[in-house]
């Protein structure tokens, strides 16, 4: 594995970046404390997003609105809108695209470089570029850090490192120094189990962690991420291969008067159809489906085999079946806070394994033509314009179209 | 001076997608480079003349449309909650 002697790798994270957005497109909302809150109306919810007055006034991320509003009296509160940040997201990656070119987005609001040998010399040059270009054509409002490292692990930390408005500079010949000073917690990719493992083989400071060997630490998380953690805290150029593609699936707090069985169902046709378009957009057939509902005191989930499906039609029956079973098992008020429908057990489209012995290909072939053509439909009238069935999106929208940190929505979600 | 004014249609991979969506109605479309440059008025424009010259694909609307660029192929997931 390579070592690399300069910082090759740029780290760029925007700061606040859902509240930015919202100032950005609301000029009433500058300069004034805000969270971003999931709807509007709602105060048993939490701030999902703050801007840099609100931070400065004790206000963080997932603080509960209650919490929120006693810290901050005149806090405003803003509901969230998915689409404006996916806008702002391709938007500002086009603007840094004409300084340097992007090798992976991240999440909505990370992305990452590769510094040319030139750049290598004066990585914060780039940085400047990229922070001058957002100002002068962007606006003040949205600021980001940066953050330059041997690779992108170290390179994402020292971004954070920075914040706000960071320009941090972590080169190869300086480490582990500014490693030493942090926690445990503060490395992405350490969470609470972890750390908890972590404690128990005495590994307690970052000294600890640097210090241990890399078989150890693979050992102590239970798979390959730990070794990959020792040589990417080493400093040693650790690319993680992508992930394949494992499901299409969406899920949904119901809100406080919607958690019957009655109003969960239509819930779960909507979004398991969401999922479908997008299974069949990247050209995946699905093989079993999932139910997962989230009960007062528990949980209820099963799943059903389908045969190689990418049809509406014949998703919809099989929701319909774990329904049925869902009916039966459940009291009839049991209380549902949650809800989540998944397409798993894959396959390409193109190369998917048609069941032998249900002998269905004239029926799959005529409805896959159908819903192919309900797609195009939609897709050229820029809504959901034909369904199966019938169609009510649920009070306050945004269904099957947030903001993930592994996905980023597409216009089409929102249809 | 802006992406859109900086960048050439000619310039961009043929698979490259744009985001074409309505400032009047919301309608989003999608279309390629390649179908796009197939346009001769358009071969050698920039983004902000590409932009300029296309409308709202609704027949009743036809209002001017906004351009953006859609990354998706460049989207990476944390592995392990490592970047």
């Amino acid at each position: 594995m390579r070592k690399p002697d300069q910082a090759e790798c740029l780290y760029l994270d925007f700061d606040g970046f859902f509240a930015s957005c919202e100032q950005l497109a609301h000029p009433g909302l500058r300069g004034k404390p805000v969270g971003v809150v999931p709807y509007a109306g709602g105060t048993g919810t939490c701030v999902i997003a703050c801007s840099a007055e609100a931070k400065r006034r004790g206000v963080s991320s997932v603080m509960s609105v209650r919490e929120a509003l006693r810290v901050c009296p005149d806090l405003i509160l803003q509901p969230q809108s998915p689409d404006l940040y996916r806008r702002a997201h391709n938007a500002l990656l086009a603007e840094i695209a004409m300084v340097l070119p992007i090798e992976a987005v991240k999440s909505i609001d990370e992305l990452t470089c590769r510094l040319d040998p030139v750049q290598q010399q004066n990585p914060r040059a780039v940085g400047e570029a990229i922070k001058a270009r957002l100002f002068k054509l962007v606006g003040p409002w949205i600021k980001c850090s940066l953050g330059y490292a041997g690779n992108r692990q170290l390179a994402k930390m020292a971004c954070k490192a920075g914040k706000p408005d960071g320009n941090m500079l972590w080169h190869p010949a300086d480490m582990p120094g500014p490693l030493l000073g942090l926690r445990l917690k503060d490395v992405p990719g350490i969470g609470k189990n972890v750390l908890r493992r972590l404690w128990d083989a005495r590994i307690v400071e970052m000294n600890d962690l640097l210090k241990a060997q890399p078989k150890q630490l693979r050992a102590l998380w239970g798979n390959v991420t730990g070794e990959r953690m020792w040589y990417a805290l080493h400093g040693y150029d650790v690319r993680v291969p992508p992930s394949e593609r494992g499901m299409y699936g969406h899920s949904r707090v119901m809100a406080p008067d919607q958690r019957t069985l009655s109003a969960v169902k239509p819930m779960s046709r909507l979004l398991l159809v969401k999922a479908a378009r997008r299974m069949r957009r990247d050209g995946w057939s699905a093989s079993r489906l999932f139910l997962w509902l989230g009960l007062w005191d528990g949980s209820w989930g099963t799943s059903l085999y389908l045969p190689a499906l990418c049809d509406d039609p014949g998703i919809l029956q099989g929701l319909d079946q774990l329904w049925t079973q869902a009916e039966a098992e459940l009291p009839s008020r049991a209380v549902i806070a949650r809800m989540g429908v998944t397409l798993g057990e894959l396959s390409k489209s193109s190369q998917r394994q048609m069941d032998l012995l249900t002998r269905d290909e004239p029926l799959r072939q005529r409805l896959e033509g159908m819903t192919h053509c309900i797609d195009d439909l939609n897709r050229r009238y820029g809504r959901t314009v034909v369904s199966i069935g019938p169609w009510s999106p649920p009070p306050g929208g945004n269904a099957g179209g947030k903001i993930s940190y592994t996905r980023i929505p597409s216009a089409e979600d929102f249809y | 001076m802006s992406w859109k004014s900086e960048t050439r249609l000619s310039d961009m991979d043929p698979t490259a997608r744009m985001e074409i969506t309505c400032r009047r109605c919301g309608l989003t479309r999608y279309e390629t480079q390649a179908a796009l440059i197939r346009r001769p008025a358009l071969r050698f424009a920039t983004l902000e003349q590409v932009e300029a010259s296309l409308t709202c694909a609704d027949r009743w609307c036809h209002g001017r449309v906004r351009l953006s660029l859609v990354y998706d192929d460049l989207n990476e997931p944390f592995v392990g909650g490592m970047a």
